[in-house]
């Protein structure tokens, strides 16, 4: 096998001065790269000239772990894959050991899925909001999301027990119902959450600066995005109308009316305005969930000796893109692979194609437009 | 290795695997839950066949979801396998496709599908990285999670860590 050297050098252009170049590492501690994510850039003055990532960082052996785990065991590791959207990591795996088992869910246990899955949704895009606002200098909008992500921190709390890495989901249903008085916090919580959004829209949509920083910055056509497998609002924002609760439906989404968000120019300002439609939709889905909830078991027959027979690869539409959770069974109660396909790590290979040409303090923006979580990146 | 001329096809998923069987006759496909086509494909045989699923009109997967891989090592293989979708909100547009290749455990190269989707770049990346496949023609083949310098290939089922054993430090 061929251990090739480090090869991490970028290389130079012929076109540019040797003089002017200078090779710069953005990370691993940089307050704008969310996480330990290290890009090798090569600059001339600030205009980024090419750009590599490098990853693994926070590499914590998810994948090898898994298969000496049992089944259920899995599942607190699944929610610190992708740490601001536990419920949609784990969701993937759960729902590749249920293929695998024949378990079948029940109706009631589904509706509290897709539920806890939208608040999940609007969490993680309250932290996006907040966190993308902060690396372009607007501090108060950080402070105001994570003043909402409080209030639904306590709806989880109550709910699971934890306020950010949940381990509620279970093969076969839920952990346990939902508590008396869910459906009074969680209606009141939307009602704020739809009179902060208006706040948060003149805070930042419109704002002359922030489109200055946004609009035309790291452009990428539809089939750029298509050809390197983006997913989630990136492929949304060039404008293909693509997304997993619609075009492949899993669980009960097919009973839910929502539209998909799709931006038009493929920039950082088309990819901000998809998220921020996401969550009106995301408030819509838990509205008619509430509503519709049927009652019943929230964990189905589930065997106790669990087996796993055969492959599988499921797929789920998670705030930042495709989760996709390939299972193989070997008959044991363990699984004999699970790998974990995450959407951030395909979407950094187009950071170079977004980067080349913009300046240092746009690739903060176009970094933040991504919503790169290294947790799911490096797993 | 069996070829499943009885089971009813859903309609979509029928025109691609009569695709796939007029140009490959003796491939092996089959229908898997969820809409999934499943085919085996020989090392050899992959680079024509991942270009023409790409650049045939009735075909045209233009959307490589995940590259990964599976070491088989009772049965002495490595398996690689590739899951394939296309875009589309019409519902004859939605079959996927999911390609296995069987590699030999002491060798495994097979060639690199980087031009054909650049999505594949990282995924062959990891898959390198964790089992040691050698992806041909691949630009920028390198360890991508493990550190630059790191012996051995983690997620084989023989691996062990030959890091040396550090002397404890008691207090």
């Amino acid at each position: 096998m061929a251990e090739t050297a480090v090869t991490s050098e970028v290389k130079q252009d012929p076109t540019t001065p040797a003089e002017h170049e200078l090779f710069v590492n953005m990370g691993p501690q940089h307050p704008s790269t969310h996480g330990v994510l290290r890009l090798l850039l090569r600059v001339d003055g600030e205009r980024v000239l090419s750009l590599k990532p490098d990853i693994g960082y926070l590499h914590r052996c998810f994948e090898k772990i898994a298969e000496r785990r049992s089944v259920q065991m899995v599942i607190p590791y699944c929610d610190r894959t992708d740490y601001l959207a536990a419920i949609t990591s784990e969701w993937a795996y759960v729902m590749a050991a249920e293929k695998l088992m024949g378990v079948e869910v029940p109706e009631r246990a589904e509706y509290i899925r897709v539920i806890v899955g939208e608040m999940q949704r609007i969490a993680s895009h309250l932290l996006w909001f907040g966190t993308f606002a902060l690396d372009l200098g607007a501090v108060t909008a950080f402070l105001y999301a994570f003043r909402e992500r409080e209030s639904l921190f306590d709806i989880f709390q109550k709910l699971t027990g934890a306020r950010m890495l949940y381990n509620y989901l279970r093969v076969g249903g839920v952990r346990n119902d939902l508590y008396e008085g869910f459906e009074e916090d969680i209606l009141r919580f939307l009602d704020l959450l739809e009179e902060r959004l208006i706040e948060y829209n003149k805070l930042l949509t419109g704002n002359r600066i922030f489109e200055s920083r946004t609009k035309g910055v790291g452009v990428i056509t539809k089939e750029q995005a298509i050809a390197y497998g983006a997913s989630g609002p990136v492929l949304r924002g060039c404008g293909v109308p693509q997304d997993l609760r619609k075009t492949d439906p899993y669980s009960v989404y097919d009973r839910f009316e929502f539209n998909i968000p799709v931006g038009e120019h493929g920039d950082v300002y088309s990819r901000y305005v998809v998220r921020m439609h996401e969550f009106y939709e995301s408030i819509r889905i838990i509205r008619q969930a509430i509503k519709t909830i049927p009652g019943g078991p929230w964990l189905g027959d589930v065997p106790r000796r669990m087996k796993l027979v055969g492959d599988v690869y499921t797929r789920v539409e998670s705030p930042r893109g495709e989760v996709g959770v390939y299972l193989v069974g070997d008959g044991s109660d363990q699984p004999y692979r699970c790998h974990y396909r995450s959407p951030c790590f395909v979407h950094l290979q187009l950071l170079e194609p977004m980067g080349v040409g913009h300046l240092i303090a746009d690739m903060v923006a176009i970094i933040g437009s991504i919503d790169i979580v290294m947790g799911e990146v490096d797993r | 290795m069996s070829e499943h001329e009885a089971t009813t096809w859903p309609e979509h998923l029928q025109p691609v695997a009569d695709a796939l069987r007029e140009r490959f006759p003796q491939l092996s496909i089959e229908l898997k839950p969820d809409n999934w086509l499943e085919v085996k494909v020989d090392a050899d045989q992959s680079p024509e066949f991942f270009r023409y699923i790409k650049e045939y009109p009735g075909l045209a997967f233009d959307y490589l979801l995940d590259v990964t891989a599976v070491d088989y090592i009772n049965e002495g293989k490595l398996q690689v396998v590739y899951h394939l979708a296309r875009l589309g909100t019409d519902a004859k547009k939605r079959g996927k496709l999911v390609v296995k290749i069987d590699l030999p455990r002491d060798n495994p190269r097979v060639r690199s599908v980087v031009d054909i989707w650049p999505t594949a770049n990282f995924h062959e990346r990891e898959v390198y990285d964790m089992f040691g496949v050698v992806f041909e023609g691949h630009p920028d083949l390198r360890r991508i999670l493990m550190r630059e310098d790191w012996v051995g290939h983690p997620l084989r089922k023989d691996y062990v860590d030959q890091r040396p054993k550090r002397t404890r430090v008691t207090r």
